[in-house]
């Protein structure tokens, strides 16, 4: 018997068609192999529903929702955990972090995630209390917002036991919604708040109070837990202002934010700043979820038009997003879109995405005053928060715009008796999941050309692609640390890293061994996966694996003026990459590939994919 | 004596992806990649990238020049 470490191999199965409450074990070697989190997720779809992947609706009954932990949850400073399932984004897996309370909840209740299956015929919530599980009625809870929600589950449970939970937007099936936690934490890549709400699951609660699984070096494991603290304690600029000062120097410093739906990447706003925002509008700082010593979040409160909002940071992408994206720079009004898209169960990602394609659609005259009901303009904060309601509830146009950004634009160019690429041209998206706000033209980001184009996560900013794929540079380093799942902010060098997690677990995987094999296994599965796609998207890689069109445009202001990437580079670049990995011209794994592995049930479906394409 | 920085991702496009110096002193590595990254225009502090061994190992505080041949330098946060 194989004795397995910071791992309980048990995950809790609860199937809302029938009620039915199980637990399942998972062997050590697939954690082994796969690690955990992301990586364990990709392998229970593809055991799942791979073989009929094309068929399964990522909003039906089949679909499953899986919350999972990692073999670092609770363990390594900071708490994450990972919601995934087959995405209404992008029709493949995209492992969604979050911070959250309830990962460690989760394995002091003994499991190492939960599986959720099936759809009830009513609004229900579950609460797991240890070995106690119950599928409680949530029909007073459902349509309730955020804080709303958080204060009935409190009264409902007593005390305040961690809760994953969705807003009005994940139970309208809206495809940029979240899963939340704690008021502003979103699970937001993936649309796994839809998926949550066709499952009529408003919320789950976990209350955990046992110990966590035995490490395998104790003496090691808070030897290393000492230094990373150490590590991580130290990185004082970040502790100060956490991501918010990317809203001054990623637009004016490295040009890559989005600005008035990526028409431009940089602004020299002085307003629109951390420090305005820390001066004005932070209520408290630090702010941490379990166990992390980084303390990088902050508490933000503005009043606006006589309301109070509290939210966040609020955190760089929210303020790129619900900011700049929409030309709005007043950071009270930021803050008023940020908190009312947390308390809506929005990503706001997806969500400003969305909302800028609409407007630069309305300023372009595509869309009309007709089709929207009321006036867009960038910066005004009355119609992009009413846009913003409208989405979450899927009024008007909101109903169409629910959809994100890559189906939106298929249906308002349906509307309009426009060819797709003639909308497309404006949606900043890659494989249904629009891109997060780190644009590649300036190059003085971290995002390298083919870093969203290559990604088997889309648009993902905390998952992309780049070169040598041996190294920190590649999708690799994410899905690893989405598959031990650890905070990319308080991660450290790979030496470390991998000590910490062998000290864990009594493995032994060692830097080759990640890039060579186990970060490779769980890329090539999510890539299949997501080539398979459907069952109303689908992805050719002649077609898109690429960046959207607004990326070959050469930037327009700033110190990096006239700046782009060129096709080329992106071709050669892809090629590379393609190859690094073991996948064949066009990205799809070859035999050999997937052979040394050890994913030998998937060639036969990647044999169809490949005649599909005309190259098998 | 040489001593040896590699730029990796999109700091290899703006920085190069090495750049070598001979050194009559032992200078302080994090430093001397700090002050090459400021006239490389770079925005960054040394907080924000990590400077590590060839083989990913962490360098050892207070390391020199004269301690290490080469180092591997890229961006921390790739996120956010």
């Amino acid at each position: 018997m194989i004795r397995a470490y910071g791992i309980w191999g048990r995950l809790l199965v609860v199937d809302l068609a029938s009620g039915r409450v199980s637990a399942e074990s998972v062997h050590p070697v697939v954690y082994r192999m796969f690690v955990g989190g992301r990586g364990l997720a990709a392998y229970l779809l593809w055991r799942e529903l791979g073989r009929r992947w094309r068929e399964v609706d990522p909003l039906g009954p089949e679909n499953m929702l899986l919350i999972l932990t990692g073999p670092l949850t609770g363990y390594y400073p900071g708490i994450k955990l990972v919601v995934s399932g087959k995405s209404p984004q992008s029709n493949g897996v995209v492992g969604s972090a979050v911070s959250s309370h309830v990962a460690y909840a989760i394995k002091a209740a003994g499991y190492d995630g939960i599986v959720v299956r099936g759809a009830s015929r009513d609004p229900v919530y579950l609460y797991v209390k240890d070995d106690a599980v119950e599928i409680r009625d949530a029909g007073r809870l459902w349509g309730l917002r955020g804080l709303e929600l958080i204060g009935a589950l409190r009264k409902e449970v007593g005390g305040d036991p961690p809760s994953l939970y969705i807003g009005p937007a994940g139970e309208n099936l809206v495809r940029t919604a979240a899963v939340m936690a704690r008021w502003f934490h979103a699970a937001g890549y993936g649309g796994y708040g839809a998926v949550m709400g066709s499952k009529r699951l408003k919320a789950v609660v976990v209350d955990g109070t046992g110990p966590l699984p035995p490490v395998a070096d104790r003496d090691e494991f808070l030897k290393l837990r000492h230094e990373v603290i150490d590590k991580v304690a130290s990185r004082t600029t970040f502790r100060m202002w956490g991501t918010t000062s990317g809203i001054w120097s990623v637009g004016h410093d490295t040009s890559s934010e989005p600005v008035r739906n990526w028409q431009e990447e940089w602004h020299d706003r002085d307003e629109f700043s951390h420090v305005v925002i820390q001066r004005r509008h932070w209520v408290k700082n630090p702010w941490a979820d379990w166990g992390c010593p980084l303390a990088c979040m902050k508490v933000s409160r503005a009043v606006v038009d006589g309301n109070a909002y509290v939210t966040d940071g609020p955190d760089y992408e929210m303020g790129a997003y619900l900011g700049s994206d929409l030309g709005l720079f007043e950071v009270d009004k930021v803050i008023a879109l940020t908190s009312l898209a947390d308390d809506l169960g929005l990503c706001g990602i997806q969500t400003g995405n969305v909302l800028g394609f609409a407007v630069e659609l309305y300023d372009r005259g595509v869309l009309s005053r007709e089709d929207v009901g009321y006036e867009l303009a960038w910066g005004d904060f009355g119609s992009l928060k009413r846009l913003l309601e409208d989405v979450a509830y899927r009024r008007g146009i909101g109903s169409f715009l629910a959809e994100g950004t890559y189906r939106a634009a298929l249906e308002i160019a349906r509307r309009k008796g426009l060819p797709a690429e003639e909308v497309l041209r404006y949606a900043v998206q890659v494989k249904g999941v629009g891109v997060g706000a780190h644009g590649i033209r300036s190059r003085r980001d971290y995002p390298q050309p083919i870093a969203y184009a290559a990604s088997v996560q889309g648009g993902d900013h905390t998952s992309v692609a780049g070169l040598p794929v041996d190294s920190e540079e590649s999708e690799i380093w994410p899905a690893f640390l989405d598959s031990a799942v650890v905070c990319m902010f308080t991660s450290v060098e790979e030496a470390t890293m991998l000590r910490f997690l062998n000290a864990v677990t009594g493995w032994s995987v060692t830097r080759e061994e990640l890039y060579r094999t186990v970060g490779p296994r769980i890329l090539a599965l999510q890539r299949v996966l997501l080539l398979l796609g459907g069952p109303d998207a689908r992805w050719d890689p002649r077609v898109h694996d690429d960046n959207p069109p607004r990326f070959y445009e050469p930037l327009p202001t700033g110190p990096y003026a006239g700046s782009a990437v060129t096709r080329e580079e992106v071709s050669r670049g892809l090629a590379d990459y393609y190859k690094q990995l073991g996948w064949d011209e066009l990205g799809v794994p070859t035999e050999e590939t997937l052979k040394r592995l050890g994913l030998h049930d998937v060639v036969e479906i990647v044999r169809g994919i490949r005649r599909e394409l005309g190259t098998g | 004596m040489m001593f040896c920085i590699k730029f990796f991702g999109n700091l290899a496009a703006t920085a190069g992806p090495e750049l070598c110096l001979e050194e009559s002193r032992c200078l302080d590595v994090r430093l001397l990649v700090e002050e090459v990254l400021r006239s490389a225009g770079e925005a960054l502090s040394i907080e924000e990238v990590l400077v590590t061994l060839p083989d990913g190992s962490p360098l050892p505080p207070g390391t020199t020049t004269c301690d290490a041949e080469e180092v591997r330098v890229l961006r921390l946060f790739r996120g956010g």
